[in-house]
């Protein structure tokens, strides 16, 4: 397995923003997850998907559950993949 | 020779104990003496409210490790045998396997029969153990027909009781077969004359004024799946499944013509490929005109691999089914 490739914040915010189809700009880190359109089962699935293919790292769903806002769920998968990275 | 004995039984009864005597404060005096003559039933079991037929089955099997005959760890197979599963799905054996905390290896389902329903266990359980897929398997029977059956008839009501069984058949060194042999039967056209209509999907949203079927559609089921969960289960556990079926069989992948997954969605059936290493040219992806059909993807794959010409003489085929319970499961299938 090769080891993860290291990530930035914008990065995942540019994901986060393409798999929803909200414009970058209208994704905050303070905003609530559940308020975020297009934020649903499927959207986590993408996510997972993708952070699969570009990171090499399998997040569990329980790491989404746990998060209730964008900028926890950024600080969640940077930590995941910076474990994954050790 | 390896063969299946019946090692050891418990049961389990709900406490709550219904008399004849209180019976007959529905049903009449006279029409109890006349039932109890009748049936030979003097007083029976009714579960809770909230006990459910696999609730006794966790109990008569915590009765069963109790006495010593096994421990759950070593049980390889659990077979259900129930009229009265906790829901259409996941299989009750499924629940009971977590429950008991049986290894994750376990095979477990249900089935459905009733009064023939220990008789078939025997026998699935014999072939389990003596094709060597299993050394301890744990035979499950359990029903609450207080929840079913007509509680106002007084032919039906009276008969009953609630239980459930807990069996264990295991592997023995033997010349003789200690079990079987079987003798079965089955005549459809008596269906109807033990049967429970509603809760199954023809009578879903019970019946229009012309006792035809009202549409399923109507019923507002709302069954669940949380796709992020189920990917996460079956990218965790289909390939080390199918590591362990290779190191079963001394197979190597190499040797694979075909590999034939439940086709369950395309970010899934992608990703294990990717895990696997399997070829483009000998994986086998066709459910896109059908969608995910559940048991059957499995088979229809197969047939329409066969008639491309992709399955011949000297195929040796991967199936590896994996989803609700959660469940899964991987064998190999040659072509002569």
């Amino acid at each position: 397995m090769q080891p993860a490739a290291a990530v930035n914040t914008e990065e995942l915010l540019a994901l986060l923003s393409e798999i929803t189809g909200n414009p970058r700009d209208g994704i905050r880190g303070d905003g609530l997850l559940t308020e975020l359109p297009g934020w649903d089962s499927l959207a986590i699935l993408e996510v997972m998907v993708r952070l699969d293919e570009t990171y090499g790292v399998m997040l569990s769903p329980d790491s989404f559950e746990f998060c209730t806002r964008v900028d926890e769920l950024i600080q969640s998968v940077m930590h995941e993949i910076g474990a994954a990275r050790q | 020779v390896n063969r299946a004995v019946l090692r050891a039984i418990e049961y389990y009864l709900p406490s709550n104990c219904v008399t004849n005597a209180r019976l007959a404060e529905t049903f009449g005096v006279r029409a109890m003496d006349l039932i109890t003559r009748m049936t030979g039933v003097e007083e029976r079991r009714v579960a809770r409210d909230e006990e459910c037929a696999s609730d006794m089955a966790v109990e008569a099997s915590r009765k069963l490790f109790d006495s010593g005959a096994c421990t759950p760890g070593e049980i390889d197979f659990l077979l259900f045998c129930t009229e009265s599963p906790d829901y259409f799905l996941p299989a009750s054996a499924c629940l009971i396997q977590h429950r008991l905390g049986l290894a994750k290896t376990t095979g477990a389902f249900d089935f459905n029969l009733g009064c023939s329903g220990f008789v078939y266990g025997l026998s699935l359980a014999k072939g389990l153990i003596e094709t060597g897929q299993a050394n301890r398997v744990l035979l499950l029977t359990g029903d609450t027909p207080s929840k079913f059956m007509d509680g106002e008839d007084r032919s039906v009501r009276p008969l009953f009781g609630d239980s459930a069984t807990a069996t264990l058949i295991e592997a023995e060194s033997g010349p003789d077969p200690a079990i079987g042999p079987f003798v079965f039967g089955t005549d459809g056209s008596g269906a109807a004359h033990l049967c429970l209509e509603e809760g199954g999907f023809r009578y879903l949203s019970g019946k229009d004024e012309a006792g035809q079927p009202r549409s399923i559609c109507q019923a507002g089921l709302k069954g669940r799946l949380d796709g992020p969960h189920v990917f996460d289960f079956a990218v965790r556990t289909v390939p080390p499944a199918i590591e362990e079926l290779l190191r079963k069989s001394g197979a190597v992948a190499e040797e694979i013509d075909l590999f034939v997954f439940h086709q369950a969605s395309k970010v899934i059936l992608e990703r294990l490929r990717n895990i696997l290493g399997i070829p483009e040219s000998k994986f086998c992806r066709d459910f896109s005109d059908c969608g995910n059909t559940i048991a059957s993807s499995i088979p229809i794959a197969l047939k329409r691999a066969w008639e491309r010409g992709r399955i011949g003489a000297g195929t040796t085929a991967l199936l590896a089914g994996f989803g609700v319970g959660y469940s899964w499961s991987a064998t190999l299938v040659r072509w002569s």
